[in-house]
C-alpha cells in the first residue's frame, strides 16, 4: 500500500472578490521512505497543498472534490479525534517560521516532552527522558542545551528543535514547507544532511515544499513542478534535471543561476505568475509560454508519460 | 490589472471600502449620522416659534414639568421649556465638545508623539516626561478645581482643557508607532535620497500615522463627551448652553429623577448611544487597520 | 576599470546588544572589523556572507545611514564621512540603495508616480515635463512597461517583483554612479530574480553604473559579479574574481560555503572540501581567526591566538588564512586526482 495517495484533488478559496481556484487536478503518491518535492513560484498552490494533506486549511478553503488517502484511509472523512491523532503521530509539518513557534517561556526539552506526553500519556519518566535525549542527538543539538529556553538558541538551533519536535511522535510522513528557507546556507545544508540520514534510517517519507529549485532537486527523489494550482510535470529529480519537458519546467531551470565559470545568459520567464479565478480551461502557463498555440488556450492538456514515471501535462509534447 | 493598467486606488480608499464591509462600523455610522441630523435640526425649533428655544423658550401655559404631548413631543422641564429642542441642542454641543476637543488633542498628541519618536534623545525625554506628568493628573478633578476657581467655565474653555489634558495617551501610541516606522526601509530610502527631516515626517511618517490617530480620535471623542456631561451634571458646565449633562443635572436638582422618566431618559440614552456609535466606529477601524483581524484570506 | 570608485580604509563597526532587565548581559557584536576594500569603476562587486556577517552594515555605512566607529570611506577620493549639508546632498545623488524587502521599502501611501518623483523633487531636477520624461524612461529601464499602466498604481496593487522594480527605478531616477543592492532578489521567485539580474547587468553595460551586490547566494553572485568578497563575522576572508573564488578557493570558510550550496545543473565547484567542523559549540570570541571554532583545518595555538590578515595569494586574489595556500594546494590536488587530470 502506498503511504499517501492524493487523487483528483481540487480546492478553492472563497474570497470577497469571488472564488479562487487554488488547486486543481492534483494526483500524486508518496512511497515509504521517499522524498517528494513540490516546487513552484509563490501563489502556485504548493503551501495550500501541504496544508490540505494535514487538513489545516483556513475556513474559507473548500475542497471541491478528490481524495487524500493515508495508508488507505481517506483523511477528508476523519473525525476530529482521529484527525488529532493523525496530525502528530502519522504526519507532521515544519513551517518556514516554525522556529518562532516554540513557546518562549518554556524550556525546549520540556516542550518536546509535553508533545510526547499529550499523545502517549502512559509513558514513564525515564523513557520520556531517553526519548528526548535521543531526539536531541538525532538532530545534532548538544544535550547540554536541553534545559535552555528558545531565546538562548540560535536560529539554526531553534529550527533543529522544531524538527526534533516534529519527529517526537515518530510520524511516517513529514511535510516540510520552506523549512530551511530562513536559514543560512551552511546551517541549511547541515540540517538537510541530517534529515537525509533520518529518512534512510527510519524509512521516513518527506514532502518537501520549496521555491528553491536547486535545493529541491538536491534533496528529493522525485520532483513535482506546480504552476497556477496544477502540477505540470512530475518525475525523478534526475529526469527532470536532465530532460525537463514542460516549457515551464524548462524556463524555470533556465532562469536559475548556476555555479559555472562560463556564464550562460539566464532566460527569465516574462510576466508574473498567475492567479486563477474560477475553473478556467486551457493550459495555465499559456500566457507566458514561448511555445503556446491557439489550442493551448482552449484545451486543458492531458497527462503524457514521456519516460518511466516521468509525466508531463502539455499539449505540445 | 486591467488592460489599461492600474487605477489609482490609494490605501485610504481601500481602507474605507473595507470599513464599509463591516456591519458594526456601518451601524455606528448610521447612529452617528442620526445624531448629526439632530444637531442640524437643533437650529430649527426657535425659528418655528421662539417658545421652543432650548434655553429661553418657556411655554407660557406651563409652569411645571409636563409629560409628552402634541405640543411638546417629549414633554417639558420644570419651567416649561421644550425637552426635544433641548435634546437637539445637546447633540450640537456634544459634537462641538466631542469632536473639537478630540481633534485638538489628537493633533497635539500626533505631532508631539511624532517629534519625540523621530528625534529621540532630549526631545523625546522632555516631551514624554511632560506627558507622564499630565497623564497622572486626574483630569476631572483638575477641571473641577479650575471651574470653581473661575466660577464656571465657558464651553470653549472646557474644550481646550480637555484637549490639553488628553494628548499624552495619544502621543505615547504615536511615538511607539513612529519608532517602528522610522527604521523601515522606505524611510531609510528617503534618507538615502537626501530628504529633509521635515519631508520625512510630513510625507512618509504622517500618512502612516493618520489611521492610528484617527482610531484614537474615536475613543477620545467619547471621553470628551463623557467628561463634559459629568462636568455639567456636577454643576460646572457652561450655564449659557444646554448639554445632555446639563439636562440631567436639572432633572436631578429639581427632584424629577424618579418622577419624570420622559425627561430623564432621553439625554441618558443619547449619551450612551453617541458613545456607543463612536466606539463601534473605532472597533471597525481597528479591524481595518490590523491585518490580523481581517477576515479575508489572501491565497 | 582599475581605478577604484570607492575605497574603504580600516573600517570598524560594532553594535551593543540590549542587555537583560538589569542591564547585564550586554554583548558587543562585531559587524565590521578592519575592512579595506576597493571597488572598481564599472564593475559589479559581490559581497557574500551569511546573516550577521556585516554585509548589510557595509552597505549602510557607505550610503551614510549609519556611521562607522572608525575608518575612512572614500568615494571618488572624497572622504564622505566628513560631508555635511549641500555636499552631502550632492553625494546622495551619486550613490543609491535598493533594499531587500519590496514590501517594506515603499511607502504604502504614495503612488508609483509620487515615489519616483520624490528624488527629482528633493534634488530639484527638471520641470514638470522633463520629470515625466525621466520617469517614463526610468520605468522602461526596469521593465515597468508601458509606464502609463503602472504610474497611477499604489504599491499594494503590485506584485513583489513589480514593487522591487519600482524600488530599483527610484534608486535609478537620479542616474547615480554607484548602486548598492542589498539582497534585492532574496524574497522573490527565481523567474523574477532572473529578470532583475538582467536589469542590473543592463545598468552596468549601458549606463556604466558600479554596483555593490550584497547577497548570501553564491550562485547569484557568480552569475552577476565580476569580483566577489567573502565576509565572515565582519572580517573579509577572501577576495577575488568570482570565477576564481568558485574554482580555486583559498579560505576554509569559502570552501565550507561552496560545500553547502546545492549542486544543481552543471557545476564547476571542483570538489567536496570538507573544511567545516561538524560538531561545534558556538561560544565566546577567540582572539584569533574568527572562523577558528568551526574550522576543520584550524591549528591550535596559532589560529586561536593570532588574527590572520588578508594577503595576496594570486594576482588579484586575496585570502586571510595562515594555512590557506597549504589547504588550497592539497584540495586542488585531490580534486585533480578525482577528476582524473
Amino acid at each position: 500500500m502506498r503511504l499517501l495517495e492524493v487523487r483528483d484533488l481540487a480546492l478553492e478559496y472563497r474570497t470577497k472578490k469571488g472564488p479562487f481556484l487554488a488547486l486543481e487536478d492534483i494526483q500524486f503518491h508518496v512511497e515509504k521512505g521517499e522524498v517528494l518535492a513540490f516546487v513552484g513560484e509563490s501563489g502556485c498552490g504548493k503551501t495550500t497543498l501541504g496544508m490540505s494533506i494535514l487538513r489545516l486549511l483556513p475556513e474559507n478553503a473548500h475542497i471541491l472534490r478528490g481524495e487524500i488517502l493515508f495508508e488507505g484511509r481517506d483523511i477528508l472523512r476523519l473525525s476530529q479525534e482521529e484527525l488529532r491523532r493523525y496530525r502528530w503521530k502519522e504526519v507532521s509539518m515544519i513551517f518556514q517560521a516554525a522556529m518562532n513557534s516554540l513557546n518562549p517561556v518554556k524550556r525546549v526539552g520540556d516542550q518536546i516532552k509535553e508533545a510526547i506526553q499529550t499523545h502517549e500519556p502512559d509513558i514513564s519518566k525515564g523513557e520520556l527522558k531517553r526519548r528526548v535525549e535521543a531526539l536531541f542527538r538525532l538532530v545534532n543539538l548538544p544535550l547540554s542545551r536541553i534545559g535552555d529556553y528558545p531565546h538562548q538558541y540560535s536560529g539554526g538551533m531553534r529550527q533543529r528543535a522544531v524538527i526534533a519536535m516534529a519527529l517526537a511522535l515518530r510520524p511516517k510522513l513529514i511535510i516540510a514547507d520552506e523549512a530551511t528557507t530562513a536559514l543560512d546556507v551552511i546551517v541549511q545544508d547541515q540540517i538537510l544532511k541530517e534529515t537525509k540520514l533520518l529518512q534512510k534510517e527510519f524509512g521516513l517519507s518527506f514532502i518537501f515544499i520549496s521555491h528553491d529549485i536547486a535545493l529541491a532537486f538536491e534533496v528529493a527523489d522525485r520532483v513535482a513542478v506546480m504552476y497556477g494550482g496544477r502540477v505540470v510535470e512530475m518525475g525523478s529529480s534526475h529526469d527532470l534535471e536532465d530532460s525537463p519537458t514542460h516549457p515551464y519546467t524548462m524556463a524555470l531551470l533556465e532562469s536559475y543561476p548556476t555555479l559555472t565559470v562560463e556564464r550562460r545568459r539566464l532566460r527569465p520567464i516574462p510576466g508574473d505568475p498567475i492567479k486563477v479565478t474560477g475553473g478556467a480551461k486551457g493550459c495555465r502557463f499559456f500566457m507566458r509560454c514561448p511555445e503556446a498555440e491557439a489550442s493551448c488556450k482552449e484545451i486543458t492538456p492531458p497527462w503524457v508519460e514521456v519516460g518511466k514515471g516521468h509525466m508531463v501535462s502539455c499539449l505540445r509534447r | 490589472m486591467s488592460e489599461l493598467g492600474f487605477e489609482g486606488k490609494g490605501p485610504l480608499r481601500e481602507a474605507w471600502e473595507l470599513f464599509l464591509e463591516s456591519s458594526i462600523g456601518k451601524a455606528g455610522l448610521i447612529i452617528l449620522s442620526i445624531f448629526a441630523l439632530m444637531a442640524i435640526f437643533s437650529f430649527v425649533p426657535p425659528m418655528i416659534d421662539p417658545m421652543y428655544h432650548p434655553m429661553k423658550g418657556v411655554d407660557p401655559e406651563i409652569t411645571t414639568s409636563q409629560p409628552p404631548s402634541l405640543r411638546h413631543w417629549l414633554g417639558t422641564d420644570f419651567m416649561g421649556r421644550d425637552i426635544l429642542s433641548q435634546l437637539l441642542a445637546g447633540a450640537r454641543v456634544a459634537f462641538l465638545v466631542g469632536i473639537t476637543a478630540a481633534l485638538m488633542s489628537i493633533i497635539l498628541g500626533t505631532f508631539l508623539g511624532m517629534l519625540a519618536g523621530y528625534f529621540g534623545g532630549v526631545v523625546d525625554t522632555l516631551l514624554m516626561r511632560t506627558a507622564d506628568v499630565i497623564m497622572v493628573l486626574p483630569t476631572l478633578l483638575v477641571i473641577l478645581v479650575l471651574a470653581s476657581l473661575f466660577k464656571g467655565l465657558s464651553i470653549w474653555s472646557i474644550v481646550i482643557i480637555i484637549a490639553l489634558f488628553r494628548w499624552p495617551g495619544v502621543s505615547r501610541v504615536i511615538r511607539a508607532q513612529t519608532l517602528s516606522l522610522k527604521n523601515r526601509p522606505f524611510v531609510e530610502a528617503a534618507k538615502a535620497l537626501g530628504a529633509s527631516h521635515l519631508r520625512i515626517m510630513m510625507r512618509h511618517l504622517l500618512p502612516n500615522l493618520v489611521p492610528l490617530a484617527f482610531l484614537y480620535m474615536t475613543f477620545r471623542v467619547t471621553a470628551a463627551i463623557v467628561i463634559e456631561a459629568a462636568l455639567a451634571f456636577l454643576g460646572f458646565g457652561d450655564p449659557t448652553t444646554v448639554s445632555w449633562g446639563m439636562m440631567l443635572q436639572w432633572v436631578w436638582k429639581t427632584g424629577h429623577m424618579f418622577k419624570a422618566p420622559y425627561w430623564l431618559l432621553p439625554p441618558g440614552i443619547c449619551i450612551s448611544l453617541i458613545t456607543l456609535s463612536f466606539y463601534m466606529i473605532g472597533r471597525a477601524m481597528e479591524q481595518v487597520l490590523d491585518p490580523r483581524l481581517r477576515k479575508d484570506w489572501e491565497g | 576599470m582599475e581605478r577604484p570608485i570607492l575605497k574603504t580604509r580600516a573600517l570598524y563597526k560594532t553594535y551593543l546588544t540590549k542587555g537583560g532587565f538589569f542591564g547585564g548581559g550586554k554583548k558587543r557584536i562585531v559587524a565590521l572589523h578592519d575592512l579595506n576594500l576597493d571597488i572598481f569603476r564599472g564593475e559589479i562587486f559581490g559581497l557574500v556572507g551569511e546573516s550577521g556577517s556585516g554585509k548589510s552594515t557595509f552597505g549602510r555605512l557607505i550610503i551614510r545611514l549609519e556611521d562607522p566607529d572608525k575608518g575612512e570611506i572614500l568615494f571618488e577620493d572624497m572622504d564622505i564621512l566628513r560631508l555635511r549639508g549641500d555636499r552631502l546632498r550632492s553625494f546622495r545623488r551619486e550613490v543609491q540603495i535598493i533594499f531587500q524587502d519590496p514590501y517594506q521599502s515603499l511607502n504604502p501611501y504614495l503612488s508609483v508616480e509620487d515615489i519616483l518623483k520624490e528624488p527629482l523633487q528633493i534634488h530639484k531636477v527638471g520641470d514638470k515635463k522633463e520629470r515625466m520624461e525621466i520617469l517614463e524612461e526610468t520605468m522602461s529601464m526596469v521593465g515597468l512597461v508601458p509606464p502609463s499602466a503602472y504610474i497611477k498604481a499604489y504599491t499594494h496593487q503590485l506584485s513583489g517583483g513589480q514593487r522591487q522594480r519600482v524600488a530599483i527605478a527610484r534608486a535609478m531616477v537620479l542616474r547615480p554612479r554607484f548602486l548598492i543592492a542589498d539582497e534585492p532578489t532574496s524574497m522573490l521567485d527565481a523567474s523574477i530574480s532572473a529578470q532583475l539580474f538582467d536589469i542590473f547587468l543592463n545598468f552596468k553595460e549601458t549606463y556604466g553604473v558600479t554596483i555593490l551586490f550584497i547577497t548570501h547566494n553564491l550562485s547569484a553572485a557568480n552569475y552577476l559579479c565580476d569580483r566577489v568578497g567573502v565576509l565572515y563575522k565582519g572580517h573579509l576572508v577572501e577576495l577575488g574574481r568570482s570565477q576564481e573564488i568558485l574554482t580555486r578557493p583559498y579560505h576554509p570558510y569559502t570552501m565550507a560555503l561552496l560545500d553547502a550550496v546545492p549542486k544543481f545543473g552543471r557545476c564547476d565547484i571542483p570538489t567536496e572540501f570538507g573544511t567545516l567542523q561538524r560538531q561545534f559549540e558556538g561560544g565566546d570570541e577567540s582572539l584569533g581567526c574568527p572562523f577558528f571554532k568551526r574550522c576543520q583545518r584550524a591549528k591550535m595555538v596559532r589560529c586561536s591566538n593570532e588574527l590572520p590578515v588578508l594577503l595576496e595569494v594570486e594576482p588579484g586574489h586575496f585570502s586571510s588564512c595562515f594555512y590557506g595556500e597549504e589547504i588550497h594546494k592539497e584540495v586542488m590536488e585531490s580534486a585533480a586526482c578525482r577528476l582524473g587530470i
